[in-house]
């Protein structure tokens, strides 16, 4: 079997998958969250500080995230696979024609 | 389809079919989302849901380096023993390691805007030094397409891809180099289903990008055999 529908249609699912999980996850309450502070909170520079008593909506960040992850995944297999087909057929073309050209030598 | 102009790779990852391995991959990087989904906490004491960003954005990472690190050493194994087998490895690593750093820029820069504020910050060791080591590869990539006879090709990039490599170490220790700190040496996970999930998503991206990675080396052999064919029935050519 050539890797050619397989990979396309798993990403597909892998796209909606990803989707799916991020909304989900975001979507759950958990526990002691102190939304806002950063990753550098362990002596870096902090940009954001988070708003009195206002918790920020990560769900946007989360599901561009992962969707843009799963797309640039997506994107990259698809051309792969393009090119791929591209090149074999040319191959496929020219070791014809050096056939060829060998059967018609003396 | 003859793949035989490329010579013994330097690591026989060709027992194993590809399709399977693809779909290993794919698989198992479902189950990385379920875990997220599913599995770990919603949000973390520190920095609240945006963390679950790093279920993607540290496999990603973490395998570009590989990646890079593995087109290194296959384009140091070239400068010794001439394969060009070697060569296309290490090309096509490279190939599948700039869309590893593109995930991790793009997941990274997200994270970034919504955990301080900012797409992108110009002061960060690891931040630029990210952004330099893609650089670097892009630039890699741009000799490979420059120069159209494939001996001098390979050589060329198989001394770039060497000295590349070097990036590898300056992103890894730039945190610990340089003071300036906002991206952190590592994100503290207290759960336990949290860092099974970290270290799953990065074994599931290891064997999605191996997968991606083959298929790159199939098309390079395949391009190869292509430019060989074609000088050969030019040459004939009354």
């Amino acid at each position: 079997m050539r890797p050619r529908a397989l990979p396309v249609a798993l990403s597909l699912l892998l796209a909606l998958a990803g989707g799916l999980a991020a909304e989900d996850a975001a979507g759950r309450p958990g526990p002691g969250a102190e939304a806002g502070a950063g990753p550098g909170d362990g002596g870096g520079q902090m940009v954001m500080a988070p708003a009195q008593g206002r918790v920020p909506d990560f769900k946007p960040y989360i599901f561009w995230a992962y969707g843009l992850a799963c797309l640039l995944i997506f994107l990259f297999i698809l051309w792969t696979l393009s090119q791929l087909r591209r090149v074999e057929e040319k191959l496929d073309h020219l070791a014809r024609t050096q056939g060829e050209r060998r059967s018609g030598e003396p | 389809m003859s793949l035989t102009a490329a010579g013994p790779p330097p690591m026989d990852l060709r027992t194993v079919p590809l399709p399977g391995h693809m779909a290993l991959g794919w698989a198992l990087v479902i189950a990385t989302l379920a875990l997220v989904g599913f599995r770990v906490p919603a949000a973390d004491v520190k920095i609240g849901e945006s963390y679950l960003i790093f279920f993607f954005h540290f496999p990603s990472a973490i395998n570009c380096l590989n990646l890079f690190f593995f087109a290194g050493l296959a384009s140091m194994y070239h400068l010794w023993r001439r394969t060009p087998g070697s060569d296309l490895w290490a090309a096509s690593a490279v190939e599948v390691g700039v869309l590893s750093c593109v995930v991790t820029l793009v997941t990274g820069s997200i994270w970034a805007k919504a955990a301080w504020g900012e797409w992108w910050v110009v002061s960060d060791p690891r931040l630029m030094s990210v952004a330099i080591m893609f650089l670097t590869y892009l630039g890699y990539l741009a000799l490979r397409s420059a120069v159209e006879e494939p001996l001098k090709r390979a050589r060329f990039s198989a001394v770039f891809g060497s000295i590349a490599m070097l990036n590898i170490f300056v992103v890894y220790f730039s945190v610990r180099i340089f003071p300036v700190e906002n991206h952190p040496m590592k994100v503290e996970l207290v759960d336990s289903s949290m860092r099974l999930t970290q270290w799953f998503g990065a074994g599931a991206f290891l064997v999605l990008y191996t997968a991606f990675w083959r298929l790159r080396f199939r098309l390079l052999c395949a391009r190869e055999e292509v430019e060989r064919l074609d000088v050969e029935i030019s040459a004939v050519r009354p």
